[in-house]
């Protein structure tokens, strides 16, 4: 038989035996190889050292276990104490709480939303509210002291005195709190109409209306719920939504972090 | 001439058969095992274990190169077969409890890659002779020995992805698709790492070539 040079050899496809040996070949492939071990001795030997390798692979000689791999009572009872605790840390519960978390805090999110949306900003409290907040923390405006100047001579002696009262005296004269604390031009920029006494009704009612905006013109200042603003001046509704996104958002993470690895039987059984 | 053919075809048949019914009955034991031991019966469960184990550990220490390891990994199996008792969908137990050994040693592969260990560290020492059966000839055993000696260092040589992907094929009969979802990875990654790995474990084992030709 003619066979091909062991010089040649070195030029033959040895991928193309193994894949032949492992039935991984079209026909044209198979013909090539076939034609390959036909022709050269290198290649025929490849070929028949695979199969030999292969067999002793499943012929191989295995050392005894070196034990018995039987479960004891101790054993079980720990791996079913594993297997609860799985449950509970595992995927299912956490994936449950993590699910209705962030379900909690979508939900929150959206009503917190809408509710601020359709009863926001035009409503008198919530004006009021965030007038108070920019009178109490805001330099006075230049109108407003020029209203106030000329509020001046008669009223400004007994604003300070009329305010230190109305803070004194809270509840009777529905003063805001925070104005009451502030300065005492804000003090007296914030008093109410309908809280002043009668004799500087009209002049307090004056440095009021005009220091509101157009949308306030002509309304009544009232007193603002202590529920609606925070403590630092924070809108009461702003820390819901913000409490709700942190909510929804530690929902998410709590869904989609990986779990606890569970050592070697990840993934085991399918 | 003819006749001892046909007889010879009817006594290979009926040892099929024998054998197939062996295996269904086998099989049907080990589903009621499951059952008894999903219901927490412990002695059904070792009971399982001491059907399969051999078989287990056999597989495993060709996948992992350590005697030691080898054990621990079946026995990780074994956990992890008790604790996913639910988990079993019917069909060979011996299958299913395959696929998690061959988890577990993959996990344990993966654990040690940064730590190699000395491979079949009982090949090296003299004393240590693998068990060969009774009837065996001196000169035979003597041969295996070495064989199986040659082989282990070769296999242990190779790159775990390579000589699980051989061993799956060759030992347990796997095919490409299977193999490469039990490793999760393509079909055409695993029919690569089968013929590189075997050229490779033949160009390995080119200094012993004679032991493995006649």
């Amino acid at each position: 038989m003619d066979r091909t040079p062991p010089a040649a050899h070195a030029t033959h496809d040895e991928l193309l035996i193994a894949r032949l040996y492992g039935g991984d070949v079209d026909a044209a492939e198979r013909e090539r190889a076939l034609e390959q071990i036909a022709e050269c001795r290198d290649c025929a030997e490849l070929f028949a050292d695979l199969g030999a390798i292969a067999d002793a692979v499943v012929a191989m000689q295995v050392p005894r276990r070196p034990r018995d791999f039987g479960l004891t009572e101790a054993d079980a009872a720990r791996l079913r104490r594993r297997r609860l605790s799985a449950w509970f840390f595992g995927a299912g519960l956490r994936r449950s709480l993590g699910g209705s978390l962030a379900a909690l805090g979508l939900v929150g999110v959206v009503l917190t939303g809408v509710a601020s949306l359709t009863s926001g900003a035009a409503s008198p409290v919530e004006f009021s509210s965030n007038q108070s907040l920019t009178g109490a923390a805001q330099p006075v405006p230049a109108a407003s002291q020029a209203d106030l100047a000329a509020f001046g001579s008669a009223a400004a002696p007994t604003a300070a005195p009329a305010a230190t009262a109305a803070a004194s005296e809270r509840s009777a004269t529905n003063l805001s709190p925070t104005a009451a604390s502030a300065s005492p031009a804000a003090s007296a920029y914030a008093v109410s109409p309908a809280s002043q006494a009668p004799a500087q009704q009209g002049d307090l009612g004056k440095v009021s209306l005009a220091s509101q905006s157009p949308a306030g013109l002509g309304q009544p200042t009232p007193a603002v719920p202590e529920s609606s603003v925070a403590h630092g001046g924070i809108d009461a509704r702003l820390l819901w939504l913000v409490g709700f996104g942190v909510l929804f958002l530690f929902g998410i993470a709590v869904v989609i972090l990986p779990g606890r690895r569970r050592g070697h039987g990840r993934g085991g059984p399918s | 001439m003819d006749v001892t053919v046909a007889d010879e075809r009817v006594v290979t048949d009926a040892k099929t058969a024998d054998e197939r019914s062996s295996e269904a009955l086998g099989q049907g034991v080990d589903a009621a095992l499951v059952e008894e031991a999903s219901r927490g019966r412990l002695e059904a469960f070792n009971e399982l274990v001491a059907r399969h184990q051999d078989h287990l550990f056999a597989l495993v220490y060709r996948l992992v190169p350590d005697r030691d390891q080898a054990a621990d990994a079946v026995q990780e199996a074994f956990f992890s077969a008790y604790r996913n008792l639910h988990s079993f969908r019917g069909g060979s137990v011996r299958s299913w409890l395959s696929r998690i050994a061959i988890n577990a040693a993959m996990d344990l592969q993966r654990a040690t890659r940064r730590r190699p260990s000395q491979p079949y560290p009982e090949y090296e020492d003299e004393s240590w002779q693998p068990p060969a059966a009774a009837d065996v000839e001196p000169e035979a055993k003597a041969l295996a020995a070495e064989r199986s000696k040659a082989l282990a260092r070769a296999l242990a040589a190779l790159p775990f992805e390579q000589r699980n992907c051989i061993v799956l094929f060759d030992v347990e009969g796997y095919d490409y698709a299977e193999i490469a979802t039990i490793m999760r990875v393509e079909v055409g990654t695993v029919k690569s790492r089968i013929h590189r790995g075997r050229l490779a474990l033949r160009k390995a084992l080119s200094s012993s070539r004679e032991l493995f030709r006649g």
